[in-house]
């Protein structure tokens, strides 16, 4: 992935490698995940230049939420800078890993919503932190299949029915 | 323990990105929307608020004498209280948000900071910190009222930008506007309520409906009349002044908007119109580009520009030709001269009356053999 990185600085339009390739040679899928690291680099520009929506996790914990106000911002310079049109939006910040045990996971997660608001974005219900996301990605298969029946598997459900109405009015 | 920082204070910076991608969002489409619909001049005077715009770059140090009240701002009385207040606050701790302007040709107009503003000049500071030229939500209505009461926009723009707000604002059409104002206007001038509506300008918006309604004044005519004083205009004024802008000929039209001819000027340019010149539409719009010119160049009063319009109609038309109530009254004056008076007179005086007498006849004489 490295290698990968250092190869695209060099390469035509290195930012667009994703997005070019996505162009001519289409997917029959009807919506793509891109799950990005949690660094911005060209990696993550070529993520953003293919997207048509942006969906962002945050973790109720200073670092994390530095690191998402910091995205914001930035996103709206490489949306600018790469020229897109129109600027991929962001869908939704998805507080995530929450655990209600934490004082500063209820304190963060109360304090959200006003965030959100000012920075005109959605705020989806949060997703629990469980070990069974562990165990479900460690056999290589998403939570609602390896245990379908686990309560973590619902927080996910505004979120998945959200897309499902954008991909129905072609919004993605 | 500590407390927990908050995490709203780690997106200021966020958020103002957001703010500001916004606002340049709905300005352009503003300026699209504005582009296809209004003059020329004002979408030059947009295009370069959004060059501005995006070579905005955050805060800006502006000059306190640089900046002009906001007419339209809400709160119109401050006391002096609340400024020493904030004055205070201000010599201690320094200015702690930025004010907000939006930039108007080499000035900025104050859209949010009045008092910090006033503090400043309570002060005697020479600047303040400032973020230039993002957009009220509903900028159309506000920048029209801007626009309009603006001494800089000529007559028939703002005539243009009133006659567009009022298709709006009453659903009529561009061309029964000025039909139905001046029918209501010359109606309520022969009932002697013109002056009742004039004050009506500077009243409160209730008061303003309800005068017009006591006018007696039919929907359309209301309608009207309630959008003009809702804009702060003089609905008399608008009719004198602006609407006869709107049916210049077109070569004056163009005098204004790219010779900064005025419209009281261009008003006394239209008497040379082939109707009163008597002569073809070609001659008239010959004569009348040629004293354009001669009154943009020399740039003649509006009382010089007239009679140079009167020297060139007594080119065309020859003086009306009447009965003179002078004349009349020499002639009875004359009858009454009886013999009985003339032979008590003077020699010296019957000497000078026949002198006048004599230098008349030549006159008369000379103007008959013509």
């Amino acid at each position: 992935m490295a290698q990968v990185a250092n190869d695209l600085v060099i390469r035509r339009r290195g930012e667009y490698v994703l997005a070019d390739r996505l162009k001519s040679h289409p997917l029959r899928h009807d919506v793509i995940i891109l799950d990005c690291p949690a660094t911005i680099g060209i990696i993550c520009e070529n993520a953003i230049a293919a997207s048509t929506g942006l969906l962002v996790p945050i973790q109720l914990e200073m670092k994390s939420v530095s690191g998402v106000a910091d995205l914001v911002q930035w996103l709206i310079g490489i949306a600018d800078d790469l020229m897109l049109d129109p600027h991929p939006p962001i869908l939704g910040l998805i507080p995530s890993l929450y655990d209600n045990s934490r004082a500063i996971h209820r304190q963060y997660l109360q304090q959200l919503p006003e965030v959100a608001e000012q920075l005109r974005v959605k705020l989806y219900p949060q997703i629990r932190d469980s070990s069974e996301f562990k165990n479900s990605s460690a056999n290589g298969l998403p939570l609602q299949k390896y245990r379908p029946a686990h309560p973590a598997c619902k927080d996910f459900k505004t979120i998945a029915d959200d897309i499902v109405t954008l991909v129905r009015k072609g919004k993605l | 323990m500590a407390k927990l920082p908050k995490i709203s204070e780690r997106f200021t910076g966020a958020i103002q990105a957001t703010d500001q991608a916004q606002r340049i969002a709905e300005l352009q489409a503003e300026v699209e929307r504005l582009r296809v619909t209004q003059s020329p001049e004002l979408e030059e005077q947009i295009e370069e608020l959004r060059k501005q715009l995006l070579a905005e770059e955050g805060e800006l140090e502006i000059a306190v004498d640089e900046i002009d009240p906001n007419p339209y701002q809400p709160r119109q009385t401050l006391t002096s209280e609340s400024i020493q207040t904030i004055a205070r606050s201000m010599e201690k701790d320094g200015q702690i948000a930025p004010i907000i302007v939006i930039a108007q040709s080499d000035r900025y107009l104050l859209w949010d900071g009045q008092r910090r503003w006033s503090a400043a000049k309570l002060l005697g500071w020479k600047t303040l910190r400032a973020v230039k030229a993002l957009m009220p939500e509903d900028l159309h209505r506000k920048a029209l009222l801007t626009f309009i009461h603006h001494e800089d926009l000529n007559y028939l723009d703002k005539a243009e930008a009133i006659i567009k707000e009022l298709t709006t604002s009453t659903g009529m059409l561009a061309e029964e506007i000025p039909t139905v104002l001046s029918t209501v206007l010359r109606r309520l001038e022969r009932s002697g309520a013109a002056n009742q509506l004039t004050a009506l300008v500077t009243a409160t918006t209730e008061a303003q409906v309800q005068g017009v309604k006591s006018l007696g004044v039919s929907e359309n005519e209301e309608k009207i009349l309630l959008a003009l004083l809702d804009l702060a205009l003089n609905p008399a004024s608008v009719k004198a002044n602006l609407m006869p802008m709107l049916y210049l000929p077109k070569d004056l039209k163009a005098a204004i908007r790219e010779q900064e001819l005025k419209g009281a000027h261009a008003l006394a340019l239209t008497v040379l119109s082939a109707k009163t010149l008597k002569t073809s539409e070609r001659q008239a719009t010959k004569e009348r580009i040629e004293a354009t010119n001669q009154v943009i160049e020399q740039d003649l009063t509006v009382p010089k520009t007239r009679e140079l319009v009167a020297k060139i109609k007594a080119k065309y038309v020859k003086p009306e030709i009447s009965e003179s109530k002078e004349v009349t009254t020499v002639v009875r004056g004359v009858e009454k001269l009886s013999k009985s008076v003339i032979v008590s007179t003077s020699p010296e005086q019957l000497t000078e009356l026949r002198q006048i007498l004599q230098q008349k006849l030549l006159e008369i004489d000379e103007i008959l053999n013509q």
